[in-house]
């Protein structure tokens, strides 16, 4: 084996986790090879300034504080499944948002109006309810905005275009 | 021993789980600590960690032994901690948060200069190790703080014993060569 590889094998050594065999022919190694010798010394004042840097940890019980927390739950486990359910239901707005969008994006890209009254929206939307309707609204008559100022904006010419 | 925990709690005996908390907490305090370098952070994310413990011992698997299951947890909850709070973590050891005591005393070797010598150095040394990659930094802090063995790190981080080698080398190794360069760059 090569210093190379020796080297990398240095701190598994110091560690004590070389198997047998390769701990005994690291070792004939170190006897013949002085860089070696001097990495492994080096290592070795590493780990020992890693074990002297360690910071005292605050003395702290939170056993009780711990407990208290288990016991809220124990005593409404439903509160979980709310917010699982409550997650569902922000997926569900935001997928419903996301599907909305796309259907109203057609008369955008071929420079059509957006139907601006929520009508529609609304049937599909029932479930969800004002705040959504809102949020629709504002998206169509913000696309609308944006729609008619991209057909202002003239064919754009790419430098070095003839 | 843990086993027969398991057991009980699962049975619906919450006094086993305030045992198991009791045993474990400061172990996990401590290495969570460690970690993010701050007591009230360390304290909701060990809380955390035991809430996720009562949560899923239902599906705790026998395979593992429960002490590195819960190194498991507080490993993921703890870089998760540390990849949202990338920018936050400019604070470490040297701040106001840091509650321990100074690592050396007074001693016939150690003069007043001496000391506050070796202080600065530690001081250096912790924040080197701050700002270790968090992968490396994991492994270090099992190992060294924690005294896992390289088995039981690769069983908690779920990766092989070759790969916790080699985070400990090149941890080490970054280590190594920024003390070198600081040590040059003193005067």
């Amino acid at each position: 084996m090569q210093c190379r590889e020796w080297k990398k094998k240095i701190p598994h050594y110091l560690a004590g986790e070389l198997p047998g065999d390769e701990c005994a022919a690291f070792k004939n190694h170190l006897i013949a090879c002085r860089d070696c010798r001097e990495e492994l010394d080096s290592f070795r004042e590493v780990d020992f300034l890693i074990d002297a840097a360690c910071v005292d940890v605050p003395e702290i019980d939170l056993t009780r504080r711990i407990m208290k927390q288990v016991k809220a739950e124990k005593s409404c486990p439903e509160s979980r499944g709310k917010r699982t359910v409550a997650v569902l239901q922000d997926l569900v707005t935001a997928a419903a948002a996301a599907l909305i969008l796309f259907w109203f994006s057609g008369p955008a890209l071929s420079g059509g109006e957006f139907p601006v009254d929520a009508d529609r929206v609304i049937k599909v939307s029932d479930t969800v309810g004002g705040a959504f309707q809102s949020y629709v609204d504002f998206s169509a008559s913000t696309a609308n905005k944006l729609s008619a100022s991209m057909k202002q904006i003239g064919p754009i010419e790419m430098k070095g275009d003839e | 021993m843990d086993e027969l925990l398991i057991k009980k709690i699962i049975a619906g005996d919450s006094g086993s789980f305030e045992k198991l908390v009791s045993r474990y907490q400061k172990k996990i305090f401590a290495f969570v600590y460690r970690m993010v370098e701050s007591r009230e952070d360390a304290g909701d994310l060990t809380q955390e960690v035991f809430l996720q413990v009562f949560r899923s011992l239902n599906t705790f698997r026998g395979d593992a032994k429960l002490n590195t299951w819960l190194y498991r947890i507080a490993s993921n909850k703890t870089l998760d901690f540390l990849r949202k709070n990338k920018k936050a973590r400019l604070v470490t050891f040297d701040s106001e948060d840091y509650q321990g005591e100074p690592s050396l005393t007074c001693s016939p070797e150690n003069n007043p200069e001496q000391i506050v010598l070796k202080e600065e150095k530690m001081r250096r040394l912790r924040r080197m190790i701050a700002g270790l990659p968090d992968r490396y930094r994991l492994a270090l802090v099992l190992y060294h703080y924690q005294e896992l063995s390289y088995q039981q790190i690769a069983d908690a981080l779920e990766i092989p014993v070759k790969t916790v080698a080699t985070r400990l080398y090149r941890a080490k190794l970054i280590l190594r060569e920024t003390l070198r360069g600081d040590t040059d760059a003193m005067p």
